[in-house]
Formats: C-alpha cells, structure tokens, sequence
C-alpha cells in the first residue's frame, strides 16, 4: 500500500493562501476603479464641506478627508467577501486540497491581506486626487494634515476589515446548514428594523468618542467574532459541484 | 487497512432519499467500476466519499477516518467529474501547475506529455476547451495528481471513441506505476471491464452487488430454448428477464438458484450461454419484469 | 427622520453605486481577461499605489500652500491683540491703528467746516471712527481702512475681505461696503472627518479657530482739527 500523504493543516492554508490572494487580485483592480470613479465625481466638492458667513463674506470650505474613500473601501470589502463565499469561488476549492475549515481560514487571511492593500490604495487614491488639486486650484490650497497618523491608519485598516469580516459570516451564513440559513435571515430582519422602530435603543456616540486605537481594537475584536463563526459554520458546511 | 468503509450510509436531499443504507468495504490498491443508472446515487456517494457532503445517517470512513470535510481525506483523495473549474484566469499549464504545488505526488512531465498527446494547447483557459477535451484535461489532472484514492466520476463523458480507448489504458498504465485505488463511475461498463476488478452496482440508492467482475459475470446466466421447456424451470427461480420471440424463450435468471445440470438442460432443448458483464448490471437493476417493449405493444 | 435612518439611507445609495460598478466590471473583465491577466493585475496595483506614493511625496516637498494654518500659540496671540484692540477702542484709544494694519488710504478734499459722512450697507457692520490729524492742511480729508486678522477655521482670510468703495459725491463722504463676497477654499485634511467631527466638544478649548470679531476692520477718517464730522446715522465713533 502506498504510504499516504500527510500534508500539515497550516501548509494546506498557507499554499491556499498564496494561490488565492493571486487569483483573486481582480478585487484589488476594482476597487480602485471604485476609487477613480467616486475620486472623479467628488473632485470638486470634497468629502464635506463648510461654510461660514460673516460680514459681507461668506467663507467656504471643501473639506478633503479620507471618509469617502474609507466608505467606499469598506462597502468593496463587504461585497468581495459575499462574492468569496458564492459558489463559484467554492468549487474552485474543491480543485485542489483543501477542507471547509481551511478555505474559510484562507478566505480570512486573503481578506485580512486586502484591508491593508486596500488602505494603500485608498491612500493612493487620496493622494492622487489631492495632487490633482494641487495643480489645479493652487491658490485655494490649505494643507491642515497632510500625512495620514498611524492610529488612523490602523482605523482604516480594522474597519475596512470588519465590513469584510460582517460580509464574509453574512455570504458563509447563507452557504451554511439550513438551520443557520433561517436564523441568519431572522437576525438580519431584528437588526435591520429595530433600529428604525428603536432609534434611541441604538447610539453609535460611545463607540466614535474612543480614541483611535481602542475604536481599532474593538473592530478588532468584532472581527474575530465574525471569523469565528465563519470557521465554525464552515466545518458544518457542505459543497456540491453540482 | 480499508481505503474506504461505509456503514449504513443514507443520504437525504429534503424528501428524495438518494442513498439508503449503503454498506461497503473497500480495501487494497485496486480499480473498482462504480455501476448504475441515472439517478442511482452514484455520484452522491461519490461526493460523500471525497469528503464534500455529510452523510444524513451512518458513516463513511476514508482511511480510517470520517470523510467529511476531513483535511486528510482531502490530501490522498481526487474527486475528478465533468464539474472540475478552475479560476478563469489560469491557462491550463498554470493549473498544472497550481496542482504541482497542492500534491506531493504530481506528475508534471507526464501530464505535459498526455495533454500534447491528446492535442490540448496548454495556453487555452479551461473553460474555453470542448466538452471531450475538458473531459480529457480533467483525467490527466486526476491521473497525474497520484492521490491514493482516485476517484474519476464519469471521466469519458464527451470523449471520442479513439481517446477513450487510449485513455482506458493510460488509467491501466499510471495504476501499475503507481498502484492506488481508482473508483471509476461510468456508463460505459463493456469498454471498461477489462480494466476493472471489481464491480460496486448501485441501484436506487442502495448496493445490489460488490464482487469481482468474474464473480459477477457468473451471477446470471441466459437460457434459451422452447416456452414450454424454459416454463417450467422458472417456478423455482429467480427470473430476471423474459422474452418469448417466434416460440423461442429466453429468460435471465440468477445462476446460483438453478440446481440443474448441463445434461439435464441439454435434454429438454435448453442453452445455456453466458452475459457480458454490462448486460448483467442491466439486468440486475431493471425492474422485475419490465421492460421497453410491453411500452410500445 | 431620525438619525439613525438618514445614517441608513446614506449608506444605501453608496453601497447600491458600488454594486452596480461591480457588476458592470464583472461583466465587462470577462472580454478584458486577455489582456488584464493576474501579472498585468499585480504590476498594475502596484504602480498605482507607486503614483499614490509619489504623489504624497511631491505634495511633501512642493506642496506648499501659500496660505497657512495658524497654530495654536499664533490664534492665542492673535486673540490677545484682537482683545487689546477692542478695550483701546472702547476706550476712545487710537494708538492700535498701526501702520502695519493699513491697507488702504483715500485722499480726497472737501469744502465747509463740516464733512458729512454717509454709510451705504450700513449693516455689514464697517467700524468707522473718526480722528483729528493735526498734520492735515484744511480742506483734505484721509480716509485709512485699517484690516487686522480675522480667523474663521484657523485660517487668516483678512486679505479676502474686500474693501470698501470710498468716494466724494456732490461734497458727500461716502462710504460704501461691497456686497456679498463669496471664497472657496479647498482644505486637505488626511483625517477621518466622520471621527474628528463627533470628537469636537473634547477638543481643547482654550483656543479659538475662529477670531472674526466685528473688530476686524475699522475705517478712520482723519480730519483736520476744526472738522467735525456730520454722523446722520450715528455710526461714527470718535478717538482721540
């Protein structure tokens, strides 16, 4: 009898890991159209603006932040990480060695992988348009802050992959046992509606006064919820070719 | 140690029942033909074995351990079906070679050789290939790969007849290299059998028979001879098909129940000849008594 | 509506456009594949995050804007003077109009013993004072704008502020001020504003970003002594 291979759970992930952060590098590419695009229709305007009047003079300000690019950045997020759990990304996996438990885990590394690239790009994308207009609304430049902090760096990061991480559980919840399909649509609804019925029961203020590393630490920690479960819905998971 | 062992195997999809009760051993490095018609449960069973569905009720052990979602199962084992994708953004030769870095026991310049054999241009994507090369790049994958369990789940569908035949005996060669256990589902039993050892019949979600293919080829026998005489001898047995053409009968019948000699049969007008083994699962898996003809009378 | 649902909806129509861009990719990369393979994919996000890159250092070293945000100390000196400015003239003290605050100066003459003076737009809030110059013959009269900082968002906008139209008409001082002005400014902030603008109220409030008080400008009209000054709509002040 052939002896038989005896491949290493973490080896099986790392190699998944490597062929999928290439294969699915089409994602990278559509963000960053995202990011032209959205770049182009808020050149002129910002991300925000403000205005002041005094006098005979009204003063405004096109305020040129990272919000919008964060926001986009994070809503790509969500939806590539459904799109990772759709089926023909799943078959895919079945091509070469690979379980549920250790494609969801590559999922999460490749995802992971991406909200830092994703940043890079978003910075890009920042930059880019702030040279743009550089060159072309010199005299009404004002650089309040030109290089992004650390701590909003890793702000950025966490979030970008916390949207990644709700939309990886949300697309594994739908691919899962039939029992976690309808308590996933019930929890999606009671979510969804009640902060319309209770809008006061929900008050995000708390979360976006902590200060930069505690707010990255709590996404941290949602995270990490999400990728667990996901693993864990995975494991019960099955997959058909057909 | 057995390669694969289902107990009381059953597999519901919401009301149809696709695998009821299965039970098989499967052990030793051999090339075993997985039987059946459409809809038998075939493939269902194949797919439980690779470890990509959970069975409803029993067990199924893939080297000692449960297949499903099993990481190990995954490593010595190759679900090859007409379904195999690929991302669209590798050409084949990146495929192979993707399949180079996942298993340890890959045949590279093999595969190169088969696939320029078969005419297949390594820079095509896989989804732009027809149907019977698909097909064939799909076996040389599953071939080359050398996973201890090689399961090739209709492997020839939309082949021609000339790379079938070809790659009947390149499966045959690539198990004497490397001897492992292939399970080949096909319809096509006659073309294969002379590459099979054992047969795994399968019919409506259970398994009617598992022996060698000589065990099965002595499983039923015809008899052919006047009504009057085949009449009489049927009471006691098992009758598998009937037909009664111009006066002359022929009935299939199970050869282990028929307690008569060859003189005795000789006497009454009544001969004997042997089944292909193709004709025998045909056999063993229609419904007693029926058959295509009564529809049309 | 409540927050909370306005929240919702702004986060609708962004996630709706950026499907709707995904999908128009999907369908539109399965023609591009030929030429967009997984290399040409990598060397181009590569070198899209090297323009980013080089752009960020362009703006480090060559993109200087020529109107700078004032920091902290600089809006605690400025409101220190403004404060000094204000007691000085409310203490009828003229010695805070220095030479450095001029901006413009009119010269123009006038006949009698009296200039009456007329403000249009009275209420665009001009400060207007009045001084006797002993160093101007009879006759003439000097008309000083005076501009001193005024700050809205840490930024000095003074010299935006346009200046009144000064002229005679028919032995009439006039003093007129500009209609409405309108400035944009395009402000780069590599910041999370959605952060910053919840985290206002623990900012350290000790110092202003906006000082644009009504003290920000004042029109001195120096007469020579002897000169009064016909105030019909009693806006003038006087300084000594």
């Amino acid at each position: 009898m052939q002896s038989l291979t005896n491949m290493s759970f973490k080896t099986i992930v790392k190699k998944q890991v490597k062929w999928k952060a290439k294969l699915y590098s089409s994602a990278l590419s559509s963000l960053i159209i995202l990011q032209v695009i959205f770049g182009a229709l808020l050149f002129s305007s910002g991300s925000a603006s403000s205005g002041h009047g005094r006098g005979n003079l009204n003063v405004q300000f096109s305020i040129y932040s990272l919000d919008m690019f964060l926001i986009i950045s994070a809503l790509w997020a969500f939806i590539i990480a459904i799109l990772f759990t759709t089926k023909s990304y799943r078959i895919d996996d079945l091509s070469i060695i690979s379980s549920r438990t250790s494609s969801a885990i590559a999922n999460i590394l490749v995802l992971i992988l991406y909200s830092f690239i994703a940043v890079l790009i978003m910075l890009a994308s920042y930059y880019i348009q702030i040279f743009g207009l550089s060159l072309m609304e010199k005299d009404s430049l004002i650089i309040d802050k030109l290089i992004i902090t650390p701590s909003i760096f890793i702000v950025c990061i966490s979030s970008i992959c916390l949207f990644g991480a709700i939309g990886l559980l949300f697309g594994y919840c739908f691919q899962g046992p039939s029992i976690i399909k309808i308590s996933s649509i019930v929890l999606l609804a009671i979510v969804i509606i009640s902060p319309i019925i209770f809008p006061d029961f929900v008050n995000l203020q708390p979360f976006i006064q902590l200060p930069d590393l505690l707010l990255s630490g709590f996404y941290v920690i949602v995270s990490i919820l999400c990728f667990t479960l996901c693993i864990w819905i995975a494991d019960k998971s099955e997959v058909s070719r057909k | 140690m057995n390669v694969i062992q289902c107990e009381k195997l059953s597999k519901k999809f919401g009301r149809l029942h696709a695998l009821q009760d299965v039970t098989c051993t499967i052990n030793g490095e051999k090339i075993i033909g997985v039987i059946g018609r459409n809809g038998a449960g075939k493939s269902t069973l194949l797919t439980i074995i690779a470890g990509f569905l959970k069975p409803t009720n029993g067990s199924c052990k893939v080297f000692n351990e449960n297949s499903f979602n099993n990481i190990q199962t995954a490593a010595n084992t190759i679900l090859i079906d007409d379904r195999l994708s690929f991302s669209d953004y590798l050409s084949l030769e990146e495929i192979l070679k993707m399949g180079a870095d996942f298993y340890p026991n890959w045949q590279s310049e093999l595969a190169y050789r088969l696939l320029h054999y078969a005419n297949i241009d390594l820079s095509a994507k896989h989804q732009q290939l027809s149907k019977g090369q698909m097909a064939t790049f799909n076996l040389v994958y599953g071939l080359v790969s050398r996973c201890a369990l090689t399961i090739l789940d209709e492997p020839m569908n939309g082949m021609d007849e000339a790379i079938r035949t070809d790659f009947y005996r390149a499966i045959l060669k690539e198990y004497i290299a490397f001897p492992r256990t292939i399970l080949i589902a096909s319809h096509h039993l006659q073309e294969m059998e002379s590459i099979l050892e054992e047969i795994l019949l399968i019919n409506e979600g259970t398994v009617v028979t598992h022996v060698s293919v000589d065990e099965l080829k002595e499983q039923l026998i015809a008899l052919s001879g006047p009504s009057e005489m085949i009449e009489s001898l049927l009471s006691d047995i098992d009758v598998y098909a009937h037909q009664i053409v111009a006066g002359v009968s022929t009935a299939i019948v199970d050869a282990s129940k028929l307690f008569i000699t060859e003189e005795m049969l000789r006497t009454k007008g009544i001969t004997k000849s042997a089944l292909t083994a193709s004709e025998i699962c045909r056999y063993l898996t229609n419904n007693k008594g029926s058959d295509i003809d009564a529809i049309f009378d | 509506m409540t927050n909370i649902t306005v929240l919702l909806l702004s986060l609708l129509i962004p996630i709706l456009l950026v499907i709707v861009v995904l999908f128009v990719l999907r369908k539109v990369s399965n023609k591009t594949k030929n030429f967009w393979t997984l290399k040409h994919l990598s060397i181009g996000i590569t070198a899209y995050i090297a323009v980013g890159l080089f752009a960020l250092l362009y703006l480090s070293f060559f993109g200087d804007s020529s109107i700078q945000v004032l920091s902290k100390s600089e809006l605690k000196k400025i409101e220190k003077n403004i404060e000094s400015i204000q007691k000085y003239d409310q203490e009828y003290n003229s010695s805070f109009l220095t030479d450095n605050y001029k901006k413009k100066t009119w010269e123009t003459d006038f006949l009698g013993g009296a200039l009456p003076v007329i403000i249009n737009n009275a209420d665009s809030n001009l400060n207007i004072r009045h001084l006797n110059n002993d160093n101007i013959p009879a006759g003439k009269v000097l008309v000083t704008y005076y501009q001193f900082p005024a700050i809205i968002d840490g930024i000095d906008i003074s010299d935006k502020i346009s200046l009144p139209n000064v002229y005679m008409s028919q032995n009439q001082l006039w003093i007129e001020a500009l209609s409405r002005n309108e400035v944009n400014f395009h402000r780069i902030k590599a910041s999370l504003g959605i952060l910053d603008f919840n985290r206002k109220v623990d900012l350290d409030d000790d110092y202003p970003s906006t000082i644009f008080y009504l003290s920000s400008n004042f029109i001195v009209i120096e007469t020579p002594r002897g000169t009064d000054i016909e105030d019909s709509q009693g806006v003038i002040q006087y300084l000594r």
